[in-house]
């Protein structure tokens, strides 16, 4: 235990104009967890996708076990006991669990001469993998029907298909409900006490003080410190990964409250949303917790006319209204920006300017249908100068922009329909530190403009920090309302486990 | 959760083979002298070859490329064969051309898709144009008054004196290809470059290599087809592959194969080219105009995807409900 099992000495890494890796060290003993933490572009992943093969360094070298190594792709790797579980899994979704635990190295029997894939063998091998992981997954069933904390335990377990020795983790938690992040986090634990190394990225500060040894920073591509976890703090980490000392996170400005402008009564949707009734008052921020799974994304799409209604009402300013297809619902004021950006909230292969006036042709064209570009630019170069979007120009590819600026971008589209009422969901979903900041600054002020938002998020201090009322779902219905005054991490939990009670259980 | 037994019920094989018993049974009713001994043979021989194609259409489709040059491509083969029939070589020596033959053109396209990168769609539809338009060159209509010993297969190889040896190699084939889907690694190997390419290179799979070899393989099979079909009669044309490659892609399709890639079972594939073996005698013997059968195959195909897709739906959704509840629970 203990002694050096993995050791990187001045990486470079360059791609086509951005030095992404720039004389990186960094080691990792067996039996520890090492945390890499960093923003957005920082490079923390491009260092990990170097030590699992991904990516070849352009210079620096990189030992394993005393001996150096240049793996020509992951697989290599894997064979010599370096494993990654990639941020979105790398699982090939029509296949079987276990087609994808020993897709590159099956287990074969020579019969006749001729290798045939030994399945018993291979059942046999999986099975105990997952018993010691405490978990279980049908081996027949195909990963597209698995959730997303079971698509990880396949990926995990695939790593001890190889018996690796050292296994990266790159941002697990990022889609895992709480609960799901415990049951992962005793398995890792697990795996640091049978010596194995175990390289940790995350965004959240929390955890790495929950679960790691030591923690190294990255900024722009440069290694800036390694420190045992125990004699750090929240603060100096954030202080060196955005290399200035940041004042707060969640700037939340109070907005004047009005009257309820939206209330939804008894909603059903057509499979799983039963019984919700909620109200917004103007200028309020309203949030709504809950695990993944909860209902949340499906009452807010199934409100929005996105998919069928099976009871209940809508008022806007105490009129009914019906929202039978999202367009109805834009005309009614009611504005939608979904979790996933890249699937469903922009098309990447277009520029800022087009994607703020997508929504709205009309409004853009004359009365043949030919777009005006100039007022198209005027509208971009609006919303990049107010929303502070960093981009040269409105005609930029917004497949270019980071994670914060696309989701800007997003918000700017749903702006310039000049909503009543805004629905974010996971606003700052895959957004880096200092983006997040900008993005509840944003949100703060719009409120002081009069617009009222509705904003899911899994990330309880966010809620918290920015909301003034929060609804907690759980499974598909409301479960608890709390008021600003009364916001507890705990009590939010609570709620959307099922009672503090049974939160107690499952602590013993 | 459903249970093993559960599972089968479900599958898209599961419900064609209901429909091609009832699609039998119903000929059985009104098709008078379907089932008479010639015809049988007739469509078992029509299904021969139709299967041994579609088997490499298939593990094309799996690999989310496809192959529209077949048909010319059988052309080619048919008249590479004759040419060398002619002069008496025998069934022993034209197998094997064919499948060489076979398995060179379909590489080409293969080269095509994965040194040039020329999406799969388009390099094909390319050299059917060009392997079409140099047998015309080269060939003028037809070669006719072919031996004896060209037409083997056809009138001389009978099982028990009735059945056409055509279903033998069919047989051997497919059994082969059976314990190959599934036993074998490449086929693994057909199946994640088809689901994810990039996350395959990841894993060390390289995908250019793959799919040459799975269309070189598909080629040998088009060549073994081709042999059956350009051996059935004394005078080979240079049409007489024209438009096979619409039968085989419906075979594949029909059996459950998505042409999205990634993912289909050659059960599926198996019995989608038995249905369409039977559409355009079930036509004649129910005395319909046979100009309705190619409408027919397309109406079966859109049925089918029809219900395919919405049984995929219904599915799912349960899945979604049923998996968040699970995750809670295990958690």
């Amino acid at each position: 235990m203990n002694e050096i099992i993995l050791k990187l000495q001045n990486i470079v890494k360059t791609f086509p104009g951005v030095i992404a890796l720039n004389e990186i060290n960094f080691d990792l003993k067996s039996g520890e967890i090492h945390a890499i933490c960093g923003e957005n572009g920082a490079g923390k992943s491009t260092l990990m996708k170097v030590v699992s093969g991904v990516y070849q360094p352009d210079s620096g070298t990189l030992e394993v076990n005393g001996r150096r190594e240049c793996f020509a792709n992951p697989m290599d790797a894997y064979k010599k006991g370096v494993s990654i579980i990639f941020q979105e899994t790398s699982l090939f979704e029509q296949m079987t669990v276990l087609d994808n635990l020993f897709l590159g190295h099956e287990i074969v029997k020579r019969k006749c001469g001729l290798p045939f894939i030994d399945y018993a063998a291979m059942k046999n091998n999986a099975e105990k993998i997952f018993k010691k992981l405490n978990t279980v997954i049908d081996l027949d069933s195909e990963i597209r029907n698995l959730g997303m904390a079971q698509k990880q335990m396949v990926e995990i377990a695939k790593a001890l298909t190889f018996d690796a020795k050292i296994i990266i983790f790159d941002e697990p938690t990022a889609s895992l409900t709480e609960r799901e992040v415990d049951a992962l986090f005793k398995i890792i634990r697990k795996l640091k006490n049978e010596g194995r190394g175990i390289c940790y990225i995350s965004h959240r500060l929390e955890e790495i003080f929950e679960l790691c040894d030591r923690v190294t920073v990255v900024r722009d591509g440069q290694y800036i410190s390694t420190t045992k976890v125990t004699e750090t703090n929240k603060d100096k980490l954030v202080a060196d990964m955005v290399g200035r000392k940041m004042d707060s996170y969640y700037p939340k400005t109070k907005a004047q409250i009005g009257n309820v402008i939206f209330n939804v009564e008894h909603y059903f949707d057509e499979d799983f949303v039963s019984d919700v009734s909620f109200n917004v008052h103007k200028g309020e921020i309203l949030g709504f917790a809950g695990l993944a799974g909860a209902g949340r994304t499906e009452l807010m799409t199934s409100v929005c006319g996105f998919t069928g209604r099976a009871g209940g009402k809508i008022f806007i300013n105490n009129v009914e209204i019906f929202n039978k297809s999202y367009k109805e619902t834009m005309s009614n004021g009611i504005i939608y920006v979904s979790e996933d950006r890249g699937k469903y909230g922009l098309i990447l292969d277009m520029c800022i300017e087009h994607n703020i006036t997508l929504p709205q042709l009309n409004n853009f064209s004359n009365w043949l249908g030919i777009m005006n570009r100039e007022k198209e630019k005027t509208e971009g170069e609006k919303y990049i100068k107010e929303l502070e979007i960093k981009a040269p120009d409105s005609r930029f590819l917004v497949t270019n922009l980071s994670g914060g600026n696309q989701q800007k971008i997003a918000v700017s589209k749903a702006l310039a329909l000049h909503p009543v009422l805004l629905i974010l969901d996971e606003p700052t979903r895959g957004v880096d530190v200092n983006a997040k900041a900008e993005i509840h600054k944003i949100i703060s002020e719009l409120t002081l403009k009069g617009l009222t938002i509705i904003m899911i998020s899994s990330e309880l201090p966010e809620l918290i920090g920015m909301c003034d009322r929060i609804y907690v779902m759980r499974e598909g219905k409301i479960a608890g309302c709390c008021e600003r005054s009364e916001f507890t991490q705990e009590k939010i939990l609570s709620i959307a486990l099922g009672t503090e009670k049974k939160l107690e259980m499952e602590e013993r | 959760m459903h249970t093993k037994k559960g599972k089968l019920f479900l599958t898209t094989e599961f419900y064609l083979l209901l429909f091609l018993i009832m699609v039998l049974l119903f000929l059985g009713m009104f098709a008078q002298g379907f089932y008479s001994l010639n015809n049988i043979m007739s469509v078992l021989n029509t299904f021969s070859y139709i299967l041994i194609a579609a088997i490499g259409m298939n593990m094309i489709i799996i690999t989310s490329n496809i192959d529209v040059s077949t048909g010319a491509l059988i052309s080619v083969v048919c008249l590479s064969i004759a040419a060398v029939g002619k002069i008496g070589v025998p069934f022993a020596g034209l197998l094997p051309l064919a499948i060489v033959i076979g398995a060179l053109l379909s590489t080409l396209n293969a080269l095509l898709i994965t040194k040039l990168r020329i999406p799969a769609i388009v390099a094909t539809l390319a050299t059917a144009q060009i392997f079409q338009g140099v047998l015309q060159l080269m060939v003028e209509g037809s070669i006719y008054d072919l031996p004896s010993s060209y037409t083997w297969l056809a009138f001389k190889a009978k099982l028990f004196g009735v059945m056409p040896a055509s279903i033998l190699i069919c047989a051997i084939v497919t059994a082969i290809s059976l314990i190959f889907m599934k036993y074998s690694r490449f086929s693994k190997k057909i199946y994640a470059i088809g689901n994810n390419a990039q996350a395959s290179r990841l894993t060390g799979i390289s995908v250019d290599r793959t799919t040459m070899i799975t269309y070189a393989i598909a080629g040998a099979l088009f060549g073994i087809s081709g042999v059956i079909i350009g051996t059935a009669g004394q005078r080979v044309t240079t049409t007489m592959g024209t438009g096979l490659e619409m039968t085989f892609i419906a075979a594949v399709v029909l059996g459950g194969t998505s042409t999205a890639g990634g993912s289909g079972k050659l059960t599926g594939t198996i019995i989608g080219a038995f249905i369409l073996a039977l559409i355009s005698p079930a036509i004649n013997y129910l005395r319909i105009s046979a100009d309705w059968s190619d409408a027919v195959k397309g109406a079966i195909i859109i049925v089918s995807v029809l219900a395919a897709s919405l049984k995929q739906r219904k599915h799912k959704r349960i899945i979604t409900v049923q998996s968040a509840y699970a995750a809670e629970r295990q958690a």
